[in-house]
């Protein structure tokens, strides 16, 4: 009878632990790994269309592939967003909300800013565009990365240091180093997060 | 007060799957239905009747929502389910410590 309790309790026991441990993971689990993977293999091609459009001197083309390389990317992250959201709990649904609205809109805000600047303003050159844009996008990796995951956090810490590098000492290669750093790093990140889950 | 607790849940969580949506809640706080259909492995008919006794024992509150008109059914745990909760779990780790090896 006592053995028989024991057992019961034992059994109670192994069935929570399995459930919070699966429950804290799908918590933790937001479909990140996938948007950095898209984004990762954003940051590859929107760098191989760049330099095949520079080769064909076609050079007023290499802007219009980024943007038109962001609408896919963009579909993409809102579709995989979507179908997470339709199994997410709302605790976590309105968390990830949350950190969007506090860190990407004021970001992206700045982001528009710099590339503004970058355009406008002559004294700005012109190829200090990408390690601007890079510098606040790591920013948003930083943030994110102290409140949910530790993997986006080292990826915000490689981004910064390595856009700062880049830019105070081959500024000239910027593009396509930081173009590897970021779509190879992405991609790892997502690797990581998705094998995590 | 614990052991009267731990009485009730234990009558109300004999069920595996009762304490499976307890489990999960305690960590989400509020999720659902088909979250908890998909987790749990239960049919819409099964959960339906599990959801209802755990409302009815105050252990969690149920409630409609529309989304893009349809209907969507949320539950969440309570500030007691959560309470008693807690406390049947120290009751399961002193049945553990309590009986002695042999």
């Amino acid at each position: 009878m006592i053995d028989q309790k024991k057992q019961r309790a034992l059994e109670n026991i192994a069935l929570i632990k399995d459930m919070v441990t699966e429950s804290r993971k799908e918590l933790h689990y937001s479909g990140g790994g996938w948007i950095a993977i898209i984004w990762g293999l954003y940051s590859l091609l929107g760098y191989a269309g760049q330099r095949l459009f520079a080769l064909a001197k076609l050079y007023d083309w290499e802007g219009l592939w980024w943007m038109a390389l962001s609408a896919p990317a963009f579909f993409l992250t809102v579709l995989v967003i979507r179908k997470k959201a339709k199994t997410q709990s709302a605790k976590l649904r309105s968390t990830l909300i949350r950190a969007f609205l506090l860190f990407w809109i004021p970001l992206l805000m700045l982001i528009t800013v710099l590339i503004v600047f970058c355009l406008v303003l002559a004294d700005l050159p012109d190829h200090y565009l990408v390690p601007f844009i890079l510098l606040v996008v790591s920013t948003g990796y930083l943030m994110l990365g102290f409140l949910f995951q530790r993997s986006i956090l080292i990826m915000g810490l490689i981004g910064f240091a390595g856009t700062v590098i880049v830019t105070l000492l081959l500024i000239e290669q910027a593009s396509l180093l930081l173009s590897l750093l970021f779509g190879i790093g992405l991609i790892v990140t997502g690797l990581v997060l998705n094998r995590k889950r | 007060m614990n052991e009267h607790v731990s009485t009730q849940l234990d009558r109300v969580l004999t069920q595996k799957a009762r304490l499976g949506i307890m489990s999960i809640l305690m960590v989400m706080q509020e999720t659902d239905f088909n979250y908890l259909k998909d987790k749990l492995k239960l049919t819409d008919g099964n959960l339906s009747t599990h959801l209802s006794l755990l409302e009815k024992e105050k252990f969690i509150r149920l409630r409609k929502i529309f989304v893009q008109k349809k209907p969507k059914t949320l539950c969440q745990i309570t500030e007691r389910g959560r309470r008693d909760f807690l406390a049947y779990m120290d009751t399961l780790e002193k049945i553990i410590k309590d009986i002695p090896h042999k």
